[in-house]
Formats: C-alpha cells, structure tokens, sequence
C-alpha cells in the first residue's frame, strides 16, 4: 500500500492554489457571478498560463494525480471555469467533445454550458451520451449581467439534448473523481473558514471553540471532509489502475453528496448568520458548488442507484460483496 | 499511489482466515461470547498462534515476534477483529501491554514478561479507570503510598476492568504523589493479580460476562520493581498506551464482515421496506470503506506526524459504523433481532453483535472525547 503523492503533483497543486488565491481566491467567483465575462477575460488566462486545461487524467499516475490535486485547488475557490467537465474528457478525445455532462434522464441546464465549447450529456444509467444544445444566447460578454439570475445555479445555462451521439459511457468514473476533487476542495475551505471562526469568535467570555456544541460541529466537518478525501484518493488509484467500477463511482458520488450536505450545514451552525452573507465565503462556496452536487441526481436516487448497481456487480471491500450470477 | 494489499498481505490473510475456521467452532465465530468453553478455545488458539510467531507477529524477533510490517500486522488485526477477536482477552497484552513494556521497562520487566505474553501465557487487565475517573484519567485517585522499605501500599477501587476475573496481571496506574498538575505523580505498575489484597466483583452488563469488572486494592503491597518507567511519571507512560490502543482495534472489520454476512438475507428481502434496507447497506458499504481508508491513514500519519486529527476522526468513523451497522442488522432479521436462539434468523447472532456494538462509542475512550481531541487539534492548527 503506498499513498505517497508524487511530488510534481503536489508541487503543480502549490502553484494552482498560489496562482488562484493571488488572483482573489473565492473573490474570482464572487467577480464573475456579477460579470460573467470575467470567466474568459481573467479566468481563462490564468488556467492557460497554468497549463491546467491540458492535463489529462488518463495521462499516467503523475499526470492523474497532479489533475485530482488540481481540481481540488480550483475547487477550494470554486473557480467559475467547467473544469471538471472539460478534464473528464481524455485528450485524445478533445477536438470532437470539449466537455462532459453527467445527465439521469433528460437534462435542463448545465453549468458554463457557453463557454465549455461541444459538450455532451452522459447518461449516469443508461451511459449514452448526446450532444447539448444551449438554447439561451451566451452572456460571454456581458459585463453586468448574470449567466443566470439563480443563487444556486449562478453559471447555469437552459439547454437541451441534440441527436447527436458519442461513446463516452468510460468516463463517468472521471467526471465523478474530478467531481469529488472539486468538492473535497470546497469543502476544505468551509473547514477553514468555520474552524478560524471558531478560534476568533468569542461569546460568554470564552471562544466559541470551546463549547461543546461546537467542537461537535467541528468534528463531524473533519469527518466528512476528510472521509471524502480518502475515498476520492482511493477512487483515484483505482481510476489510474483501470479497476474503477461502476459501483465504486457510484459510492463516491453518494459520498460526495453526503458530505457536502454535512460539512456545509455544520459550517453554517458555527458561523451562524455572518455565514449566510454573501459577501462571505461561506455562502458563495455552498451555492456555487450545488450545481455539480444536484445535477445528475440526489443522494436518495443515488444510493438507489449504487443498491441496484451492487446486487449486479458487487462491491469491493475487505470482506466483499459477491457479484450476482448471471442467469 | 495504490491502496491493494501486496501478495504477501493478501496470503496472510487467507493463512488466518483459514486458520480461524479450522481451530474454532462456528458458535465461537458468531459472537463475542465469554462462556468457560469459548475462553478455553481463545487460550487454545493463542497458544497456536504463538506457535507461528503469529500472536506477536508485530514485535522483533528479538521479543519472540516476526517483525511483521505495518501492513500485516494491519491485516491480522482485521482479520481478528471480523471473527470476533478469537485472541480473547490477550490481545491487550500483544497489543499494546507488550509494546510499552518494551518501551519503558526494565530488562528484568522485559524478560519477565515478553516471553510469557508472546508464548499466549499472560493475560492482561488494565487498571485506569475508577469510580470518580472516567474520561479525566489524569484525575485518578487510587493511592499507592511509599513505605520506609521503598515498597508502596496500594489502596482504592478500579472499575470497567475488562477481563479482571481471567487477568493473571494488571496494568495498574496509581497516584503516588500530588503535583502541580494532575498529570504529575502518576505511576504504572505491572501487578499479579493474585496479590494479597486484590479482589474482582464481575459486573453483569448488556455486553455480556467479563467486560466489566470492578477491582478493589485492599493495602496491596507493591514492589518498587514492579514500577513501569520512572516514579510519579506514568502519564508518560498512559500517553504511549493511548496512542497504540487507538489503532490497535480494527471495529471496521468487524463492520465490514458483518456487512457481507448480512448481504444473502438484504438480497434477499421484497415487499415493502426492502428497497430502503438495501440503499441502508449501500450506505454502509461505503462508510465502511471509508473508515477503512481513514484508519491506513492513521497508520502512516502515526509515523510520519501529520495532522493531529486524524487518529480521533479514524477512531468516531470506525465507532459510529459499528453501531449502524448493528442497526442494519437489526432492520435485517426484525423481529429475530431479539432472538439470540441458533434457529432464529441468522443463527441468531445479530443480538450479540447489537448489544456488544453498544459500548464501542463508549469503550477505549468515548466519542465525545475523540470529537473533542479532533476539533482541538483543528482549532490550534495555525
């Protein structure tokens, strides 16, 4: 068993979270829901300077693990670019589809849909995979004006399914690794931001940090943010080693959901209403990352899911479950 | 980076696993049962275990043990504790007993003791907690009291001794003087349980028999050799054993084992509820895996000094699982659940395995001090 990160990706992660934070951190985020032109003018030559959109997760261990480590970077400041749908998509892939959608049944909106050039809707059940069509005018260059006017969805595009067709049932294990790297991110600034509060804030004569109640809130955050980090690190591996099954994705992505769900409303808990503000980062963290949460489906279709999914094909684990026998 | 087992882990495990079915009964290996017989058998399949350098498979073979690697040791921690610890009430003494007398103890200590505890001969009580100690360990009370021949009296009361009544030792710590702080004038001493003044009242609880125990120290003569470390510093010596008992139990396994005897009868289940039990098992399934991958975490965290959460969120993962996977358990066989009888739904050891799930958010140190440790660590990390 080795968890040894290689070095060039902890040292690509440095720069990514360096580069991001001096170009404002969550502030970024904050700039481009107001003016969605900010993504291409400010965003986009960062991430090209970095050289982030021409990594590749199929690239071999180095090269997959500084892309995990990336994203979670990028997701620690919810940077408004689709990087996880455009790096779940191999290279040699790149030029017929420019991103990827995970989509249960037919698909509404998609986030940055207008500046993730072709992209495609995979169908987390069935693994077909069409075309998206954006049915709204891009708002590229409007300057002071959301994409879309919906806390929860702030870069959501209204879009449709096209006819046409790809094969591109292998990478719903990308998308949802990239997917819990991003969040595992997000959710580590959460972490931050509400045990800093914690230790600053004082009532009754003590720091916060020193009741119960919140040290219970505490903990359960470190729970969850750090069970999801390990199971998007194991994913990984198994990414890399092509043993990645459908019921392992399955298991991320509900993970993924649940922890988010756990760290963000006991985050709320120990900042109480300062973290409601927008102008804090608690609040633009959560609703910008609810898009790659809610779309393609909730945790209780989830789980379903990852039920059906086992009684298939089995799971995995130190005493495992069996596959079914074929008929 | 990769988290499979090596070839040698992965034999391991089947050498014991088959070593396990073969040398136990089935009524040994559906719960963690405490009756004469079932005693007998764990004593029995230490010794075969010592036989195979497997009982202290972690220690040097200098200690009589096999050197194991990190790894295996994990491994036979994992599989021990998915078939209900079949080491009984030595694996105190392998697991963390022997390690710290290894650490602190004299070379008389050392070769009065590693020998028998590798050899599956000793059996090992611990004497921390008391009446008014529980969580505040450092506040103990029970006096041991120098005497002019450098000898101490001991007086007081421990309770919650697992394995008292079967214990031939004790890991006693005692308070032998008051210093500035509570944490000053502790001192450990490795005590024969048939020492003149010590007597055992087994206490009945839902665990079952020999968890619980109180232990009560009449004037009992301590030797000054028998002190473990220095004198007045044995809360040195309780911070090593806290830290090997927090990744000594692998309660994960035990989950993990439990889920997939369960999965025949989820499979299994139709009408109204089955879908909702079988995604409870999904979500299990991954929070098993989960705690798995947050204790390997510990290990190499433990070596290398990374974040100090990290032991105690590793330990509430593993805790909180246990319980609701008993749970699981329970929605699995229904009404059976209270029916321990051979002919009820699963051989009837889902009632065991609840009950005994009861005191693992309790046991080695509660729950809420874990959360407390772990957010502690979080708020002084600058």
């Amino acid at each position: 068993m080795e968890r040894q990160w290689p070095d060039e990706a902890l040292d690509f992660e440095t720069g990514v979270r360096g580069a991001l934070q001096r170009a404002g951190g969550v502030e970024l985020a904050r700039r481009a829901e107001a003016a969605p032109a900010v993504r291409a003018s400010v965003v986009k030559p960062i991430l090209d300077e970095l050289g982030i959109l021409d990594l590749d997760l199929s690239g071999g261990e180095t090269e997959a693990a500084a892309t995990a480590l990336a994203m979670s970077a990028a997701g620690a400041f919810v940077c408004p670019w689709p990087l996880v749908q455009q790096l779940a998509v191999p290279r040699a892939l790149r030029g017929e589809v420019d991103a990827v959608y995970l989509r249960d049944g037919a698909v509404r909106r998609a986030e940055h849909l207008d500046i993730a050039g072709r992209a495609a809707a995979l169908d987390l059940v069935t693994r077909e995979a069409q075309a998206l069509r954006v049915l709204e005018a891009p708002a590229l260059n409007g300057n002071h004006r959301a994409v879309s006017p919906m806390p929860l969805d702030p870069f959501g595009v209204r879009c449709e399914l096209a006819s046409e067709s790809f094969d591109l049932a292998g990478l719903i294990g990308a998308h949802v690794v990239l997917a819990a790297f991003w969040t595992v991110g997000a959710l580590g600034s959460a972490r931050e931001l509400a045990t800093q509060h914690a230790r600053d804030r004082h009532q009754f004569g003590r720091r916060i940090a020193d009741f119960g109640a919140v040290q219970w809130h505490l903990s359960d955050i470190a729970l969850a943010q750090e069970g999801l980090w390990e199971l998007a690190s194991f994913s990984l591996a198994r990414l890399i080693d092509q043993t990645l099954t459908s019921a392992d994705a399955l298991a991320l992505q509900y993970l993924m959901l649940d922890s988010a769900q756990k760290v963000f409303s006991h985050a709320h808990q120990v900042l109480a209403a300062i973290g409601l503000c927008d102008e804090h980062d608690l609040t633009v963290l959560e609703r910008h990352v609810q898009p790659l949460l809610r779309r393609p489906c909730g945790i209780t279709r989830t789980v379903g899911l990852l039920a059906e999914e086992v009684a298939c094909s089995g799971f995995d684990n130190l005493y495992p479950i069996p596959a079914a026998v074929p008929v | 980076m990769t988290f499979q087992d090596t070839p040698g882990v992965r034999g391991l495990r089947e050498r014991i696993r088959s070593m396990i079915h073969s040398e136990l009964t089935p009524e040994f290996l559906r719960a963690f049962v405490s009756s004469d017989e079932w005693q007998r058998q764990a004593t029995a399949f230490c010794k075969r275990l010592a036989s195979e350098r497997l009982l202290t498979f972690a220690w040097s073979q200098e200690y009589g043990g096999a050197g194991a690697s990190k790894w295996e040791q994990t491994a036979l921690r994992e599989e021990f504790w998915a078939s209900h610890e079949p080491r009984g009430a030595q694996y105190m003494g392998v697991n963390w007993v022997g390690p710290v007398i290894m650490h602190f103890g004299s070379d008389a200590q050392k070769h009065r003791h590693l020998s028998e505890i590798a050899a599956g001969e000793e059996v090992w009580c611990q004497g921390f907690s008391e009446p008014e100690v529980g969580s505040d360990l450092a506040s103990l009370q029970l006096t041991a009291t120098r005497q002019a021949d450098g000898s101490f009296r001991a007086s007081g009361q421990k309770i919650w001794t697992s394995y008292a009544a079967l214990a031939n030792w004790c890991f006693l710590a005692t308070r032998t003087s008051r210093g500035s702080s509570k944490h000053q004038g502790i001192t450990i001493f490795l005590v024969p349980m048939d020492r003149v003044g010590i007597s055992v009242r087994p206490i009945d609880s839902i665990i079952g028999k020999n968890h619980l125990n109180e232990v009560f120290f009449d004037d009992v003569v301590l030797h000054k050799d028998e002190i473990l470390g220095e004198l007045d510093k044995g809360w040195d010596v309780i911070d090593v054993v806290l830290k090997h008992e927090r990744v000594g139990i692998a309660r994960y396994a035990r989950s993990d084992k439990i889920l997939a005897d369960l999965w025949s009868s989820v499979q299994a289940a139709s009408g109204p509820g089955s879908s909702e039990l079988r995604a409870a098992h999904a979500r299990e399934l991954v929070h098993s895996r989960v705690a798995r991958l947050l204790s390997y975490r510990t290990l190499v965290s433990t070596e290398n000094g990374d974040m100090p959460t990290q032991p105690s969120v590793a330990r509430i993962a593993s805790t909180l699982l246990d319980q609701r996977v008993a749970e699981v358990a329970m929605e699995v066989v229904g009404a059976d659940g209270v029916d321990s009888s051979e002919d009820a739904a699963l051989g009837g050891w889902v009632e065991d395995a609840w009950r005994y799930a009861r005191s693992s958010t309790i046991a080695s140190g509660t729950t809420e001090i874990q959360r407390l440790l772990a957010s502690r660590a979080m708020v002084d990390q600058v």
